[in-house]
């Protein structure tokens, strides 16, 4: 009788320590997943002290928590470790919490809402964030009215970049939220032809390329002059087909052929027209040899070593590859160029661009503080930490922009239209991946010709689409 | 003295119940899952819409996932040949008395405790890498320049190269199954047919391999369960190039998303992607099946 009870309550001991181990396990990983700032804040104490010694500011109080899509080794985290600084030097009784996610943000962010975790700004692409996030998203059309942080006598509306502020707005009436505010942009990007300034001098290019005549010119000269024009990576071979027929036909069309369950507008004549082009780029050897083995980062550090001239990418390549590249590299970009015959619905009106933006939670209980930190982030001198130490297009309007993107700003003035990514040509979800990427493969590798890809494209459409 | 029935149930109650609850529900809730569409991993069961067998018919229909099967069967049986040619060679050898076995069974199994993904970026990046691969340069030293400028990630290698850099860190650990297994066979064999005048290739035909049937059984099955649920190479070595997509990638591409790249949108399907697990599970149980059938289980005494 005694050695059974025993035996009873030693089990019981052990499911008691085991299950206590399983709920540490629970607890630790989430801890150790929280990163806060280590910026000491002491360092940047009196001057920002002195800047903004306001008593409104000064009083909030609480905790902020902040989910950053950036990791912490990428310099963004660096600018926002000292925007964060400079915050609590203003508001010292404020604690803040920062949670470098780097890019594991978007599998993470929606769990963690749902779930209540205490989340009160975070980062994400404010299209995805409105669609898939709508519930938990705080509108800021009030709170935008409130003075910015470094930009004299501006609200924070005002000191941001008017297109961008406008393209956000935009986005909440298609995820069926009321129109007004809901993040506020910061990181802009665009997708653009990256090119090695110093290898189109010694081809003797004076101006880059508008029209598909004088891209391949360019072609010709930089061939001529010893260096492969053209490169890219299989992570981004649908930028090349998507930027060709979205140019020319705008990416409504682009998405429709990808959906198109006939396969009858694979026999477009643009698309042969595509095919044909494509051919030529490969028979003339402007593409690199190694496009079809290249894994990325292969490609992109061809071009920062200079064996290829050309790579179309996100503005965010100069600051990937600038390991690589280094300080010396002279950075050029420009458009997709014009292609001949199309619909006048592409062209350079048409640009995908886009931006991060900075989201407040809906159910955060430290409003006021939050929205603090968030001046701070967008304020005018954290984006120009962003500019100068991660090569990243400032938010604020009169900050300068980094000398490898000084470029780029000629495509946002061009741009009226925002193009989805890869122009539409990844909306056909499995068949996009499994049959239009690896098709244009084989006609920019020359293992068919122009008319089997189009024959190819339409039959194969018809018979991915024929069971749906 | 004998516990009592009840003693003996008490004890296998915490294995139980830990069981049922980290093993059981999540299977049955998966196989709930892949009748629904779901948007979010993290959607309220109120969100998921019933669609009866509606992904399973997509699946069917999709080349993609259609595609992926075929490279999974590929992986097992050109990998698994591969693996096992070369595991038990090693593990043979290894076996023979050979000096240094330590050292050399320790450096057949380092790629294994190197991680997958390191491996995979070593194996793209600086063995098949195009202009200063390890491929390139030593064909190139050795004057074949045919076999140098094969691009060995392009769409018609890169399956194969797939298959060789991963099979390179497994054999290792297959090896070390099967070593341990010749290691318990009674060397009284071996000594009595070395007497008998028995060439190397008689002892392993006659009597390594039919003495190794219990653990080649068990190692082939572990192999079965490692190749269906191929993975992490998959993801780094074709993204999500068809040629070598498997059904476990696909089945994390439709639950988590695509995303080689932040800036896209995604559109989720969690019910496709249990319903793939699903599959994977069933097809895993099946050949598991079939291998105990065609290796009878009366065990071997020596």
């Amino acid at each position: 009788m005694n050695k059974k009870r025993k035996t009873f309550v030693s089990l019981l001991l052990s499911t008691m320590l085991a299950l206590s181990v399983l709920a540490g396990c629970g607890k630790s990983n989430n801890t150790e997943a929280t990163a806060t700032p280590s910026a000491s804040p002491s360092e940047t104490t009196p001057a920002a002290a002195t800047e903004k010694a306001s008593a409104e500011a000064s009083s909030l109080e609480g905790k902020v928590v902040f989910w950053s899509m950036w990791s912490n080794t990428e310099p963004q985290s660096k600018v926002i470790d000292e925007a964060v600084a400079d915050f609590k030097a203003a508001n010292p009784k404020v604690d803040v919490e920062v949670k470098y996610n780097g890019r594991d943000i978007n599998k993470l962010i929606k769990p963690a809402l749902e779930s209540g975790q205490q989340i009160d700004i975070f980062e994400q692409d404010p299209g995805a964030a409105l669609a898939n996030l709508k519930d938990h998203v705080l509108k800021l059309d009030d709170l935008l009215a409130q003075q910015s942080v470094g930009s004299d006598g501006k609200t924070v509306k005002d000191s941001i970049l008017p297109s961008l502020m406008d393209w956000v707005k935009s986005l909440s009436v298609t995820a069926g939220l009321d129109e007004g505010y809901y993040a506020i942009p910061q990181q802009p990007y665009a997708v653009l032809f990256f090119y090695n300034k110093a290898l189109f001098e010694k081809a003797g290019i004076t101006a880059v390329p508008a029209s598909w005549e004088e891209f391949l010119a360019d072609c010709e000269l930089l061939k001529k002059s010893g260096v492969e024009p053209i490169t890219f990576d299989d992570a981004y071979r649908d930028l090349f087909i998507g930027g060709y027929l979205g140019s020319a036909m705008g990416s409504d069309w682009t998405d429709k052929l990808v959906k198109d369950k006939t396969g009858d507008m694979w026999k477009d004549p643009m698309v042969l027209q595509f095919a044909k082009d494509i051919q030529n780029l490969k028979d003339k050897d402007y593409f690199s040899k190694k496009i079809a083995g290249n894994k990325y980062p292969a490609g992109q550090q061809d071009l920062a070593l200079g064996k290829v001239a050309m790579y179309l990418n996100g503005t965010w390549l100069p600051n990937e590859i600038s390991a690589t590249a280094g300080p010396d590299f002279k950075w050029g970009s420009f458009q997709f160029p014009i292609i001949p015959n199309g619909n006048d619905k592409g062209g350079q009106q048409g640009l995908t661009f886009g931006a991060q933006g900075l989201l407040l939670n809906k159910n955060s209980k430290n409003v006021p503080a939050a929205f603090e930190l968030v001046k701070y982030l967008v304020g005018k001198k954290a984006q120009e930490g962003m500019a100068k130490q991660a090569v990243a297009i400032p938010a604020t309007v009169d900050t300068e922009w980094p000398a490898p993107l000084a470029e780029a700003a000629v495509a946002f003035n061009n741009a009226k239209v925002n193009m989805p990514w890869g122009f539409g040509i990844d909306n056909g979800a499995d068949f996009s991946t499994g049959t239009v990427i690896p098709v244009f493969m084989e006609l920019a590798t020359g293992k068919i010709g122009p008319d089997e890809y189009v024959a190819k494209m339409a039959a194969e459409a018809k018979k991915f689409y024929a069971g749906k | 003295m004998r516990m009592q029935k009840s003693i003996i149930a008490l004890f296998l109650l915490p294995a139980v119940i830990i069981y049922l609850v980290i093993f059981l529900y999540p299977t049955l809730r998966t196989l709930a899952m892949s009748f629904y569409d779901i948007p979010s991993l993290s959607s309220k069961v109120a969100e998921w819409k019933f669609v009866g067998l509606l992904n399973y018919e997509d699946l069917m229909h999709s080349s993609y996932f259609t595609g992926s099967v075929k490279n999974v069967l590929g992986i097992w049986a050109i990998g698994g040949v591969l693996i096992f040619a070369f595991a038990f060679l090693f593990a043979v050898i290894l076996t023979s008395g050979v000096r240094g076995k330590n050292f050399w069974r320790s450096l057949i199994f380092l790629p294994n405790t190197v991680s997958a993904v390191v491996l995979s970026v070593v194996w793209l990046q600086y063995i098949f890498n195009s202009s200063y691969g390890l491929l390139t340069t030593v064909f190139n030293r050795l004057g074949l320049t045919a076999l140098a400028n094969i691009q060995w990630t392009d769409n018609e290698h890169i399956y194969f190269s797939m298959i060789i850099a991963f099979s390179f860190g497994s054999i290792g650990y297959f090896m070390l199954i099967l070593n341990a297994g010749i290691d318990r066979i009674p060397t009284d064999y071996y000594e009595a047919a070395t007497l008998e005048g028995a060439s190397v290739g008689t002892k392993f035909f006659k009597i390594t391999l039919p003495l190794l049937r219990d653990v080649f059984r068990t190692t082939l099955v572990l192999w079965t369960i490692t190749a269906f649920n191929f993975f992490v190479w998959s993801a780094t070595f074709g993204l999500d190039d068809p040629h070598t997509v498997t059904p476990a990638f696909y089945m994390y591409q439709k639950v988590f998303g695509r995303g080689n790249s932040v800036y896209v949108e995604e559109v989720f399907n969690v019910g496709s992607g249990a319903s793939v697990g699903i599959l994977i599970t069933i097809a895993i149980l099946v050949v598991s099946a079939l291998i105990n059938r065609f290796f009878p289980k009366d065990r071997l005494e020596y």
